[in-house]
């Protein structure tokens, strides 16, 4: 009989070694609403005392996320009536006898929070979501005596997340860094936000917009959207939704009588936001919106409203509304920025025509001629009946929000080439770039932090569209 | 070869002849004990800090000190560099929640015949240092046998 003897130190443990890009793929043109991504955005957060926000955000990986997150106020308040709020001039009372104006204000706040393996988490933008150990593991999220702008979720608390000043219209865009709060790419996020309308039962469900990464993250507080880095914004937008002011032929068929006289309503509001963003100084892009909607009948309408920060408007009143005469219900709308050059950053920030950075005051004092912001949208339907009009705004038969069909395709132009050099990423433009604060020439945004000392700073390559996040100095 | 210094470490294991399962006890009560699943750098990784599981982001968050060579020999300065790295790692304990994904885009170790996936997202704070650095790990089963040691070489482009 044979014996095996068996050395403890001999045992064989078999083991392996690898390292594993972190995205995974190289994915293009993939800005989504069901798919995973790495920059999660909210076009649409309400917390104004009349609507609310509820905010989920989940882990789809298996390995703990750090996600790091920024409300951005877009509240206007009206120049001679400070307690009323506003988008544009004519939502304020005296517009047309005192020409008031809206006085916009774009203000970022932020917080980090950190999901375990496929975490689920939830909290309502006006009550933000207190650190409590003792949570149960299910229930409610429930108010805290004493603490009125806080609440209590069941479940692991993600972190402290901090309620928004209020009141609060704007966005909510979130991205993922790794445990020292360096942005980087996993594409594990996604996100839905719940919009009600407080007092009834009326609520709008979208999901978030979701942009992938790509294994080429710096971990600079660049976040550039160039194919490159992150996936490209979309060239264009398209959603189909009821006309303006169209008879809603569901409500009118189930219940006639509720569409009498007055009739049922349906009213659509567009929220627009631009893709470029310069947090670090406060600075959201402008670009002018290309919007084309075509009725049933191919008959075209457009309008060309100029997108300050956060844009949200029922079609009705945009640029003097958009109405069709011939009955159609509904419409499909297409919204694409500007195409040509604008100053994207420097000393004559938004100047239109520009053809070479000397016109936005010179590359070396930051100034850019680039490509318009591309933008992103979601789209809200409010559903009326003879018993909700005319009475509180706030009494909806139904409100319902839509995300939009998002065509990619968007080009750039590289820095360095002159007017004519398109691309779609940085590879296609052979001569390098240049260095978004200075000007120096660069071939990676490492030497840009490196000569400037900023760490937004980065290398334009494919000029396209960035998020320059503030210093994650969090309190 | 490797753009940057970020990048997701993979540790994979199965049982050994012994046919105990891998020890995961990544980091032990005792600061004198090693932890089980072990990884030692020959360079120091971010800062190369001295302080053991400095994790989070900097100033608090530091690096990982390097031992060259990655010999696991004894000593505290070896026990301490494996505590600060292994503590940052997680144990993934069946396919469907490993850390990385198959050809077919699901959950799946890399091996055919992994029992134990243990992973860390490398941060800024421990971004490995441009050029080579060779990376060493051993496994121990719950009876603390040690199984073969394996190397790899990280090369991070400058």
């Amino acid at each position: 009989m044979r014996v095996l003897k068996r050395s403890p130190w001999l045992t064989g443990l078999a083991l392996m070694l690898a390292f594993v890009a972190l995205a995974g793929t190289r994915a293009r043109a993939d800005v989504t609403t069901d798919v995973a991504g790495s920059i999660v955005i909210f076009p649409k957060v309400i917390a104004d005392g009349t609507r609310d926000t509820l905010i989920q955000i989940t882990n789809t990986s298996n390995l703990q996320r750090t996600v790091h997150c920024l409300y951005v106020n877009a509240s206007g308040a009206c120049q001679f009536n400070p307690g009323v709020q506003c988008q544009v001039a004519s939502d304020c009372p005296d517009f047309a006898t005192a020409n008031e104006q809206c006085e916009l204000i774009w203000l970022e706040e932020n917080f980090s929070i950190v999901l375990t393996r496929q975490q689920p988490t939830i909290w309502r933008v006006s009550t933000g979501r207190r650190v409590d150990p003792t949570d149960p593991a299910n229930g409610q999220c429930e108010d805290i005596p004493g603490a009125p702008t806080l609440q209590d979720c069941p479940g692991i608390d993600p972190g402290q997340i901090i309620p928004p000043v209020q009141p609060f219209r704007g966005e909510l865009k979130c991205f993922e860094t790794d445990e020292s709060e360096a942005p980087f790419a996993a594409n594990s996020l996604k996100g839905e936000a719940i919009i009600e309308t407080l007092g009834s039962n009326q609520i709008s469900i979208y999901n978030s917009i979701n942009i992938q990464g790509t294994d080429n993250n710096d971990g600079n507080l660049a976040l550039e959207l160039d194919n490159t880095e992150y996936n490209a914004c979309p060239l264009r937008l398209e959603v189909v939704h009821h006309s303006s002011g169209a008879t809603d032929p569901v409500t009118s068929n189930l219940d006639p009588s509720a569409c009498e006289g007055a009739g049922c309503p349906v009213r659509t509001e567009i929220t627009l936001i631009p893709c470029t963003q310069l947090f670090e100084n406060q600075i959201g892009a402008q670009v002018t919106a290309n919007i084309f909607v075509f009725d049933e009948f191919e008959f075209p309408i457009s309008v060309f409203p100029t997108v300050d920060c956060w844009f949200n408007q029922d079609v009705a009143n945009i640029n003097g509304g958009i109405a069709f005469t011939r009955g159609s219900t509904f419409v499909k709308t297409e919204i694409q920025s500007q195409s040509g050059r604008r100053c994207i950053a420097g000393p004559v920030l938004n100047q239109q025509g520009c053809t070479t950075d000397a016109d936005c005051g010179g590359a070396a004092a930051g100034g850019v001629c680039g490509p318009a912001s591309g933008l992103l949208a979601v789209v809200e339907e409010f559903h009326e009946t003879n018993a909700t009009q005319g009475l509180d705004p706030t009494q909806f038969f139904g409100t319902a929000a839509v995300d939009v069909h998002m065509i990619p395709g968007r080009r750039g132009f590289c820095r360095v080439g002159g007017p004519t050099a398109v691309c779609d990423e940085d590879a296609d433009c052979q001569s390098g770039g240049l260095c978004r604060s200075n000007g120096v020439a660069c071939t990676s945004s490492a030497e840009c932090v490196a000569s400037s000392g900023l760490p937004q700073d980065f290398c334009d390559i494919c000029l396209m569209d960035v998020i320059q996040v503030p210093d994650l100095n969090l309190p | 070869m490797w753009p940057q210094g970020r990048f997701l470490l993979v540790l994979e294991g199965m049982r050994g002849s012994a046919n105990r399962p891998v020890g995961t006890n990544l980091f032990p009560a005792d600061p004198a004990q090693r932890p089980q699943p072990q990884i030692l750098s020959a360079k120091p990784l971010g800062n190369g800090s001295t302080e053991v599981c400095d994790t989070g982001p900097a100033p608090q968050g530091g690096g990982v000190p390097g031992i060259s060579p990655p010999d696991f020999r004894v000593g505290q300065d070896v026990t301490d560099a494996l505590r600060d790295l292994m503590c940052r790692f997680s144990v993934h304990s069946s396919s469907s929640t490993a850390c990385t994904l198959n050809r077919f885009g699901d959950f799946g170790f890399v091996g055919s015949g992994t029992q134990t996936q243990f992973c860390f997202q490398v941060p800024q704070t421990v971004e490995f240092p441009a050029g080579d650095t060779v990376l060493a790990a051993q496994l121990t089963d719950t009876a603390g046998n040690l199984g073969p040691r394996k190397e790899i070489v990280i090369r991070v482009l400058p």
